[in-house]
């Protein structure tokens, strides 16, 4: 069943990607969806059924290419991503009506690169992060508005700043309990999403 | 390795320190400058071309404690004002 909150998010799972991720998580949160993610060591369930059905839950994704290239030079390209991506414009094209509404933003490392190897999404909304949270963070902010689904939307400079404000905290606690807050293995993502939505619901009632 | 699910008390730990210090002031690099706020604010205190510029304008603010300064690359900094 689809909850008109629902994000769906396909990216990338390394350190170096883990704070655009936190931002992607951020701005959503902040603006009242909830990010809807596979974890990494899923168990007892084949990992593409449950992003599956995370997808069919999700009214919004975001999809993010910029790490199509190998992590390492001569490895392999990493594929995932568009696989995914690609899994969720075949449910948006498959003829089910509740589907045809489901909307994409698709993130990219520079702008046009996407050409040279996905040409076929052309005229999807598709932007740049330049491996920069804010932009991230902007680029999430002005799509949600886009969507005409929230009234009223703080700029993404409130929330980049609050976001930085949220990382000092969590970093602080997250060391202090013996965990490495640069270390995207360190703690579930639901716990971090957790941690996150009660650090935000406090921030806007100060 | 598998990820590990925090425990219900250190979840409870973080919950409960989220405080926010009105004499704490973040200056926050962002693409258009250097944002300086106070802690848990929605406002900007004001927007600057550099960090040193930042922090000269923090200096001539009142009540504060501590600055942290959040730049793009690199780790964030503190500094303790007298």
């Amino acid at each position: 069943m689809m909850d008109t909150k629902n994000v769906f998010i396909n990216c990338p799972f390394d350190n170096e990607f883990y704070p655009l991720l936190k931002g992607i998580f951020f701005v959503l949160i902040y603006l009242d969806f909830k990010p809807k993610i596979a974890e990494t060591s899923d168990s007892g369930q084949v990992r593409i059924l449950k992003i599956k059905d995370l997808m069919l839950s999700s009214p919004l994704s975001i999809h993010d290419l910029s790490r199509i290239d190998p992590l390492v030079t001569d490895a392999a390209a990493r594929l995932n991503m568009a696989f995914e991506m690609g899994i969720d414009f075949g449910l948006k094209y498959s003829g089910i009506a509740e589907l045809e509404a489901k909307r994409f933003l698709i993130l990219e490392k520079e702008d046009h690169r996407y050409k040279t190897f996905l040409s076929d999404i052309s005229g999807n909304d598709i932007k740049s992060h330049r491996n920069d949270p804010e932009l991230v963070i902007k680029s999430i902010r002005d799509w949600i508005k886009a969507q005409g689904q929230e009234a009223a939307i703080p700029r993404h400079k409130l929330i980049f700043s609050a976001y930085n404000e949220f990382s000092l905290f969590y970093n602080q606690m997250i060391s202090s309990e013996g965990y490495d807050p640069k270390e995207i293995t360190a703690v579930t993502f639901s716990d971090v999403i957790e941690i996150m939505a009660n650090w935000i619901g406090k921030f806007k009632k100060v | 390795m598998g990820k590990k699910v925090i425990g219900e008390d250190m979840k409870k730990r973080f919950m409960e320190s989220v405080e926010f210090h009105k004499d704490h002031v973040h200056v926050v690099e962002m693409n258009e400058g250097w944002v300086i706020k106070r802690e848990g604010s929605k406002k900007t205190i004001q927007t600057v071309s550099s960090q040193e510029a930042a922090m000269k304008a923090v200096h001539d603010l009142k009540n504060v404690s501590k600055v942290y300064v959040h730049p793009k690359v690199g780790d964030i900094s503190v500094e303790i004002m007298e």
